[in-house]
């Protein structure tokens, strides 16, 4: 019953088009100005995903996560697999976001790396990866900071290799972003 | 976070063109022993920011630690200086490695913005209206 009221309404409406105010029924796509304004505030930065709840979602992961995940794991051993091609060694390096853990555990020695700067912007995520690398850890320099990868908190030239993986896809600015990255190095 | 980290952390909020050194507040930090490791050292001089780890060793109350000037390199790396209580290469990696400040704030030199650290880590999150 009240299903087909609804659809009775819903007729109505549409017969009535012509009574309502132009711009409602214009789409979006072809107004100059709707849809085009996020309500401010964002200086005309695009804004595809929301950093905050992207956040939360990673503070919940930190707790849901397992010590190692399959998946994760195969990603960093093909990323990391790399660095066996290059004769250069990276003494400082620095993990952005994603997969760190699955990054951190992977790494076993490869690219001569020294010291390894964990970076993310969940807090919560960063205390677990800490936690892990205090049980376990194998003796590399790891340091931890909770940063956003869209603004780099790193001093320039500071350093040898910059590693995201699964991370750096959820930026609003990616190429802002790689252009902090190349500023590092 | 060890004083190296905060050698390499520098402050981006909107607007602030040197957000560097920040300055190091610390209301609780701690030591731990690490191994030396000279070639580590040797590779990360020329990156270290001499002034501000000389600053952040004096905010933690360590005016004794280094020497306002950086010492030579064949100070730093003379033959067994690695052994010597006291010497040079030992107090940098004291300074560098060994210290850990557990709580505490970082303070961009020029908006005043303070980023605090807790149980070791540094937060280097920005609010919205910063970016």
């Amino acid at each position: 019953m009240a299903a087909s009221s609804a659809a009775a309404r819903r007729l109505l409406l549409l017969r009535h088009r012509h009574l309502l105010p132009k711009r409602h029924l214009s789409s979006p796509f072809s107004s100059t100005s709707d849809g085009l304004d996020d309500g401010g505030g964002g200086g005309g930065r695009v804004k595809i995903f929301d950093r905050d709840l992207k956040r939360r979602h990673r503070d919940r992961a930190a707790w849901a996560a397992g010590e190692t995940d399959a998946l994760t794991g195969t990603v960093a051993e093909n990323l990391l697999d790399r660095l066996e091609d290059c004769r250069k060694a990276f003494p400082s390096a620095l993990c952005l976001g994603g997969s760190a853990g699955a990054v951190r555990r992977a790494l076993r020695g490869r690219g001569g790396i020294e010291k390894l700067i964990m970076m993310d912007m969940s807090a919560d995520m960063v205390k677990k990866w800490r936690e892990v690398d205090d049980a376990t850890g194998d003796g590399l320099e790891t340091h931890f900071v909770v940063g956003d990868e869209e603004f780099l908190p790193i001093k320039e030239s500071s350093q040898d290799l910059i590693i995201s993986c699964l991370g750096l896809h959820w930026t609003n600015d990616l190429p802002g972003a790689m252009i902090q990255v190349t500023f590092l190095i | 976070m060890r004083l190296l980290t905060h050698n390499m952390l520098a402050s981006n909020v909107r607007g602030v063109t040197s957000g560097y050194p920040l300055k190091l507040e610390a209301t609780n930090w701690c030591t731990k022993e690490v191994d030396l490791n000279a070639d580590f050292i040797r590779g990360l001089l020329p990156k270290i920011d001499w002034r501000a780890l000389v600053a952040a060793t004096r905010a933690l109350n360590l005016p004794e630690l280094l020497p306002e000037e950086q010492p030579s390199e064949e100070e730093i790396f003379a033959e067994g200086a690695a052994n010597v209580e006291g010497s040079a290469i030992r107090r940098i990696h004291h300074a560098l490695l060994e210290i850990h400040v557990q709580q505490g704030a970082l303070i961009c030199p020029e908006s005043g913005r303070s980023f605090p650290i807790e149980k070791g880590i540094p937060n280097m999150m920005l609010h919205e209206d910063e970016v």
